[in-house]
């Protein structure tokens, strides 16, 4: 008896069911009033970390050793080398130059040494640009140099272990003239992969939604400069990331889009790596295959150098690639909820001598439109841009929507928003950073303007709904997030540099200029689709540039060689 | 008589076979002489529907009265459908999880009307209404991630919430629901999109589901 009547209760609700969504039908007896709601779970409430105790005085720890730097001048170096009125345009600077114009001096680094391996520090990566030192060393050390007690904390929602100083670390007075701090002691997961879930139970092979390789390149004009050889050789792009990628995926996703010629990918680690506990999220690996497999859909022929960094140790993943100089485009699909309450100076040095050594670095604009805190806290409504792409010292990246016909050409394209379940491009302001000089055109002076850092700069495919097709664990996904849109600027980029070399300059340079001057001085339809549908939560898509997806995303070729006769005829240096 | 009787139907016969053939021939040549209905001066824009067919991400449904259409998910199952809008049920495998096994259903519908018969936010407190006679206790949803940050349809904004409610059944109030109404309208037609999930799924589940659910909007054509 109970298991018919159990059996019968989804048969009765559904024809109840019918009765309440039939537009216009009332029911015949109304239910009682005033009955309060069934308390429904709440699922989207995150789970507070919990603190595990004191950490233990042996545990290794890794953190950075912020050096002091003459910022000013740095700042007026980064100025000069990206303005082409100047006789410095494009003269960027070797990793060792920017050490030795803006760093500590050579006796300074070695009292700093000196001083960690007196305090029981290793050095465990140093860079010759001279920005920061990462150091390992154990915990109790920590304590006793630096003046605070390291928590080993424990967050269930991630299921990661982490730890938090108590305290404000203090810099002996002894170095206090040459280290300005230390950072990263606090490895609480403050960036987040934006790799947006997959849509579909249908697998790609079935599914004509998937977007491939050879569908991309002809819907943005990338087929045309593959047609003139340019195809990323002699080109080599940064991938930061957490995650493991694996071989045979990337080889099945070659064989599936049908690339040839495509170089195994580098592996570099940068300090210990990632522990275990992060590379093991779900989405680090999705987001790190997906990262190479975009760069290497768009430029099979570029060698990708695969970063494989904590994401607390963005900054150190940055100075490594600068410092081993191979590599001038560096993509990174994470962020983290920019509401001015921490300091990034690590990651701002970092990046400030990148752009000064001509390196472009491309960032997803983040995956919560407007409010980027929504991806640590579902109740977290702030309107706040993602860092570090809200940085002006990187090319950030939001998302479209983009429609495409059977063949692969152009349809139509809007910027990319689910108002369901607030995934959406990301866009917004910086609460720090001033808004540089090379950021001006038609839409960047608008009612939200308050003269500090707009993003996004760019834009590209990232709707999971017409989304990418990667493979991951040997399965053919559908997959987008600005986490797609990042790598596929990256990856194009290098395509850039390739007719870039071909044409004798010795390379693009930070591109963010270029791209604003050719925009506001040229029929901006020809290079950019200029998007104007959508939003990012927020901010409507509007002619010209806009808080949802910039300048639009690229005509590929014509902006290839736009890039390329432009800064050539504003006396870019040649090789 | 009858003789004369038969002759008068047969000239009655001719006579209607005559006048069909010409009502036939006379309106083929009026619709072959007619000049094609004159296009609207369309670029860019939500109005606009694209110059090129996109391929289909999902299944498409057009409203044969007012002229919108969008895609859906093709494992959402059609429940009813008019000239003016449409309900679609997803089908929860009961099997699948224990999360949808706490599922009892969850719909999509889309209803319309002319721009002449209602504006966005009427259309949206109809609908509200309607629901509330189904789902006691409806009431605005503020403490959760389900909250309708920016309301748009076919990329065009409008209005919308979401809201809870206890689900009332034939066995009494049974399980909890949620809501979300978004609507929003051009100079032509009024849309209002409608997601009720009757039960819980857990964090994973409720993104993907509303997820599936957002084809539908991120899809939707309105008329020019």
């Amino acid at each position: 008896m109970r298991r018919i009547r159990t059996r019968l209760v989804p048969v009765a609700l559904a024809c109840a069911a019918v009765l309440a969504l039939a537009p216009g039908v009332a029911r015949a007896t109304p239910g009682p009033p005033a009955i309060p709601p069934l308390p429904l779970p709440s699922p989207l409430q995150p789970a507070r970390p919990r603190t595990l105790g004191v950490t233990p005085a042996g545990t290794n720890v890794e953190f950075d050793v912020v050096l002091r730097y003459r910022e000013r001048a740095l700042d007026q170096f980064v100025q000069r080398v990206n303005d082409p009125s100047s006789p410095d345009f494009h003269h960027y600077a070797t990793p060792e130059e920017l050490g030795q114009r803006f760093g500590i001096s050579d006796a300074g680094l070695a009292r700093v040494r000196d001083w960690l391996e007196r305090s029981g520090f290793s050095v465990v990566e140093s860079f010759p640009q001279r920005t920061s030192i990462r150091v390992a060393g154990p915990a109790r050390a920590v304590d006793a140099v630096l003046g605070v007690t390291l928590v080993d904390k424990f967050d269930p929602s991630l299921r990661r272990t982490y730890h938090q100083p108590k305290g404000t670390p203090r810099v002996p007075a002894a170095v206090a003239d040459v280290v300005e701090g230390v950072s990263g002691l606090d490895t609480r997961p403050v960036m987040r992969p934006g790799v947006a879930p997959q849509q579909s139970a249908k697998p790609c092979a079935q599914n004509p939604a998937c977007l491939p390789p050879s569908k991309l390149d002809r819907a943005f004009d990338i087929t045309p400069l593959h047609d003139r050889g340019f195809l990323g050789d002699g080109q080599s792009v940064a991938v930061i990331m957490d995650g493991p990628v694996s071989d045979d995926d990337l080889r099945q996703f070659d064989e599936t889009s049908g690339l040839t010629g495509v170089p195994p990918i580098e592996r570099i680690t940068v300090g210990s790596g990632p522990d275990d506990s992060e590379s093991s999220q779900p989405l680090a690996r999705d987001e790190a295959t997906m990262d190479v497999e975009t760069v290497q859909g768009v430029a099979p022929h570029t060698q990708v150098l695969y970063y494989y960094a904590s994401l607390g140790a963005f900054a150190d993943a940055v100075n490594k690639v600068v410092s081993d100089g191979r590599a001038k485009i560096i993509t990174f699909s994470a962020g983290g909820c920019d509401d001015g309450s921490s300091s990034h100076a690590d990651d701002d040095r970092a990046l400030r001598a990148a752009n000064a050594a001509g390196v472009n670095v491309f960032v997803s604009s983040g995956d919560h439109g407007a409010y980027t805190c929504l991806a640590f806290n579902p109740n977290d409504f702030r309107v706040v841009a993602s860092e570090p792409a809200d940085s002006p010292y990187v090319i950030s990246v939001g998302a479209t929507f983009l429609e495409y016909a059977e063949d692969g050409s152009y349809v139509d394209e809007a910027a990319w928003v689910e108002p369901l379940d607030n995934w959406a491009t990301g866009g917004g302001l910086s609460p720090s950073a001033a808004r540089p000089s090379w950021q001006r055109g038609p839409g960047v002076d608008n009612s939200s303007s308050n003269g500090k850092r707009q993003v996004p700069d760019v834009s590209a495919p990232g709707d999971p709904e017409s989304g990418w097709l990667i493979v991951v664990n040997g399965d053919e996904q559908r997959s987008g997030g600005t986490s797609a849109s990042s790598p596929f600027w990256a990856g194009i980029t290098s395509l850039f540099g390739q007719m870039a070399q071909q044409q004798g300059l010795r390379g693009l340079g930070f591109l963010a200029p270029t791209l604003y001057s050719l925009a506001a001085s040229s029929s901006e339809s020809s290079l950019f689709h200029d998007v104007v549908r959508g939003d990012n939560l927020l901010q409507p898509a509007t002619p010209g540039w806009d808080y949802a997806t910039g300048l639009g995303s690229p005509h590929v070729a014509a902006l290839g060689d736009a890039i390329v006769a432009y800064l050539k005829s504003n006396g870019a240096s040649t090789q | 008589m009858s003789t004369v009787r038969l002759d008068k139907w047969k000239v009655l016969l001719a006579f209607g076979a005559g006048l069909a053939i010409v009502v036939v021939v006379a309106n083929v040549v009026v619709l072959l002489s007619t000049p094609g209905a004159p296009t609207a001066p369309c670029s860019t824009g939500p109005a606009c529907p694209p110059p090129v067919a996109p391929i289909a991400l999902g299944v498409p449904w057009t409203s044969t009265e007012l002229g919108y259409s969008f895609q859906y998910d093709d494992r959402f199952t059609v429940v009813s459908q008019d000239g003016r809008g449409v309900r679609l049920r997803f089908p929860f495998d009961q099997s699948s999880s224990a999360s949808a096994r706490k599922v009892s259903f969850s719909e999509v519908a889309v209803t319309a009307v002319p721009a002449s018969e209602g504006t966005p936010q009427q259309l949206l407190d109809r609908r509200k209404d309607e629901l509330s006679q189904q789902i006691l206790g409806l009431e605005a949803d503020d403490h959760s991630g389900t909250t309708i940050l920016g309301p748009s349809i076919g990329h065009l904004d409008g209005v919308g919430g979401s809201y809870v409610g206890t689900f009332d059944s034939a066995q009494g109030p049974t399980a909890p629901a949620t809501v979300a109404l978004i609507a929003a309208g051009n100079e032509r037609v009024s849309a209002v999109f409608t997601y009720v999930l009757v039960g819980s799924l857990d964090a994973d589940e409720t993104t993907s589901m509303r997820e599936t659910a957002d084809l539908v909007l991120s899809t939707f054509r309105w008329p020019a």
